[in-house]
């Protein structure tokens, strides 16, 4: 499945991003490798909002049956 | 879980500050040069290590970008016990909207820029376009996929 990551650029330099067919905890995990990776190039950035995308958000960028899936939890061993 | 989320930024050259490397090995310093040289060409002014003052006395500093709207130019200074990059101008008169909307620009072309690079350090294909906001200000969409 096709994962996206779309930024938007303001005027005055702002960014706004949004990840979109991400399972589980790779979005997080994408979004701090992106932070990091920025910083190396001398980006820094201050998360000034941030919005969980909802289960109806969800359900339309990703197939249903593997958005259930990735909602389960494995136990921690 | 897939999310939505807004940052402020700011341009810090973190291994100037933590190396103590010169400039020219910073990669940051790369982006904030091909950042000035883009909006020179946009904006048909020329890349600089010098900006003027109020009374047309020359300044130096680490990088700067002249242009037929503000002649006097911004200038770049790069912190080097903090990496922080600052803006440096003089304004008086008829030009704070002139320079900050430099300054603005400037500051977009880099995150753009920086965000491009990253997408491709990541292993993502990278996407580039230019939108207008509400106001009809230029936004730029950096797009990287997977």
């Amino acid at each position: 499945m096709e994962r996206r990551v779309e930024v938007r650029v303001d005027p005055d330099g702002s960014v706004h991003t949004e990840f979109v067919g991400f399972l589980g905890d790779q979005c997080m995990e994408a979004a701090e490798e992106m932070r990091r990776v920025l910083k190396s190039y001398g980006l820094s950035l201050e998360c000034v909002h941030f919005h969980e995308k909802a289960p109806e958000e969800l359900a339309q960028e990703v197939p249903e049956g593997v958005w259930k899936r990735s909602k389960t939890r494995l136990p921690q061993q | 879980m897939s999310h939505i989320a807004s940052y402020k930024s700011k341009i810090v050259l973190e291994r100037v500050a933590e190396e103590g490397v010169p400039l020219q090995q910073d990669p940051g310093w790369h982006l904030l040069r091909e950042a000035l040289e883009t909006l020179a060409d946009e904006l048909g002014g020329e890349v600089t290590d010098y900006i003027y003052d109020y009374f047309g006395r020359r300044r130096k500093c680490d990088l700067a970008l002249i242009t037929p709207l503000f002649p006097r130019g911004v200038g770049i200074e790069v912190r080097r016990t903090t990496g922080e990059v600052m803006f440096l101008y003089d304004d008086y008169g008829d030009y704070q909207g002139a320079s900050r909307h430099l300054c603005d620009r400037i500051m977009q072309s880099f995150a753009a820029l920086a965000v491009a690079r990253a997408f491709q350090t990541l292993n993502y294909e990278v996407e580039m376009e230019q939108g207008r906001n509400r106001y009809g200000e230029r936004t730029i969409l950096v797009r990287g996929v997977q």
